[in-house]
């Protein structure tokens, strides 16, 4: 990626609240129109990461960048941005036209339209007072700001929080589409990995407040497979072909969830392969987040089987 | 054109668009000279990347099923480039392994498997 392709780039981003180290060299880069999705369980440091890209937090070390710009101090470069975050809440008697008209001015790109017309279609009235919305209509209206702001990197937690199953796809398709119309970029932390699966480009798995993976979703969906591998294999015949991401020992067979090191390799077998097949996001996620098993406990375990035959 | 794509298959998106439209060449549903939605229209339809759509487009063009003409749009090809005899072969090898292997998991055994590849032709000629 050259310079002036990068939206998004954070170099060693570090961030400890009181000593506890939240997030830890954290280097990312997005380019233009990516849907960036981070996974990871709760308090991994998504939201420590978003506030971070956004401004809203000083990195202990290391630094977040947007088009180039140092996102502590907020740059003028802000004004492209749009999040919807944790917690936000506008004071109360606001209406959700005024919620509209602050992003209006903060924005001239501002489409009153297309709001207006994301707003109606949820049965909210632009008059209505923000107190008066339910959970899922103030989640909707703050989406709406943002993706109505024309902003071109939006920065989103949890967006699907409250919404039901239909309006989350909308969201979806919207990202999707501001991202081939506009070239928007999404940087999208969930935990519902079936929207994710749906809409992303590149996936980000944070664990323990580190980067464990990023990856187009597409190459993780040609190069990663679960193969079953006569019992005896021992990881050394896979490792230079595919990393094993997580493997176990089950009756008489090694089934291990590996990922190839390049698409071509993916055409060669293992010696006695048994079978292989694709894996879901939602596995693979799991895959990751077990933990690896030193090779010798997992020959323990394996002769464990064996013997129980 | 309608494709349904299945997003927690782990099957590549691109590799979806690239088999749907083949089948629907195969099927005679799209005819040669045939212009194929443009890379936005299908993208929009499909909510999927457009990288997706091209990187899709351009493997039916490297497969020469495709005409991707600069500026023009994407055409499904006249004569289609046969592969080698031995391309050819080896292909359809490993299908019919694929296919053999599933018909023992069923209880299925060769006789019918030949009658069902016949009964297949026939409903793929007929839509012709």
């Amino acid at each position: 990626m050259t310079e002036s392709n990068i939206v998004m780039e954070t170099i060693d981003l570090t961030r400890d609240f009181g000593g506890k180290v939240v997030l830890e060299d954290v280097s990312l880069t997005v380019g233009p129109g990516e849907i960036l999705a981070l996974l990871g369980p709760n308090g991994v440091g998504k939201s420590t990461l978003l506030k971070l890209i956004s401004g809203m937090l000083m990195p202990s070390r290391g630094e977040a960048r947007l088009w180039g710009e140092s996102s502590w101090p907020p740059s003028a470069e802000m004004y492209r941005v749009a999040c919807v975050l944790d917690g936000m809440s506008p004071p109360y008697g606001t209406r959700v036209s005024e919620i509209m008209s602050l992003k209006s001015c903060v924005s001239h790109r501002f489409d009153w339209k297309l709001a207006t017309s994301l707003c109606e279609q949820h049965q909210i009235s632009t008059a209505s007072r923000w107190q008066t919305l339910s959970k899922g209509q103030k989640r909707w209206t703050l989406l709406v700001a943002a993706l109505a702001s024309g902003a071109d990197l939006l920065v989103l937690d949890e967006p699907a929080d409250g919404l039901d199953v239909a309006t989350r796809r909308e969201l979806y398709g919207l990202l999707r589409e501001q991202s081939n119309d506009r070239g928007v970029t999404s940087i999208v932390a969930s935990h519902i990995i079936a929207d994710v699966e749906r809409v992303a480009d590149d996936v980000v798995i944070l664990a323990n407040g580190r980067v464990r993976l990023h990856s187009p979703l597409e190459q993780l969906r040609d190069e990663v497979f679960e193969v079953e591998l006569p019992i005896e294999t021992d990881h050394s015949v896979i490792t230079p072909m595919a990393e094993v991401i997580f493997s176990r020992r089950a009756n008489d067979a090694l089934i291990a969830v590996i990922r190839f090191r390049s698409l071509h390799l993916a055409e060669q077998e293992f010696p006695g392969e048994i079978s292989r097949h694709r894996v879901s996001l939602e596995d693979l996620y799991l895959a990751y987040r077990q933990p690896q098993q030193p090779p010798a406990q997992a020959e323990q375990q394996g002769l464990a089987n064996e013997r129980s035959h | 054109m309608h494709i349904s794509l299945n997003h927690h298959s782990g099957d590549p998106l691109y590799r979806q668009v690239v088999e749907a439209i083949r089948l629907r060449i195969a099927k005679g549903e799209v005819e040669a000279g045939e212009q194929l939605p443009s890379i936005r229209d299908l993208a929009a339809q499909l909510q999927i990347n457009s990288r997706t759509v091209v990187k899709a487009y351009e493997e039916l063009d490297r497969a020469g099923l495709v005409v991707m003409q600069q500026g023009r749009g994407v055409f499904v090809a006249s004569n289609r480039a046969a592969l080698p005899a031995n391309e050819r072969r080896k292909r359809l090898h490993e299908l019919a392994v694929k296919l053999l292997v599933e018909a023992t998991q069923v209880g299925s055994n060769l006789d019918e498997v030949i009658e069902i590849i016949h009964d297949t032709a026939n409903e793929l000629e007929t839509k012709k």
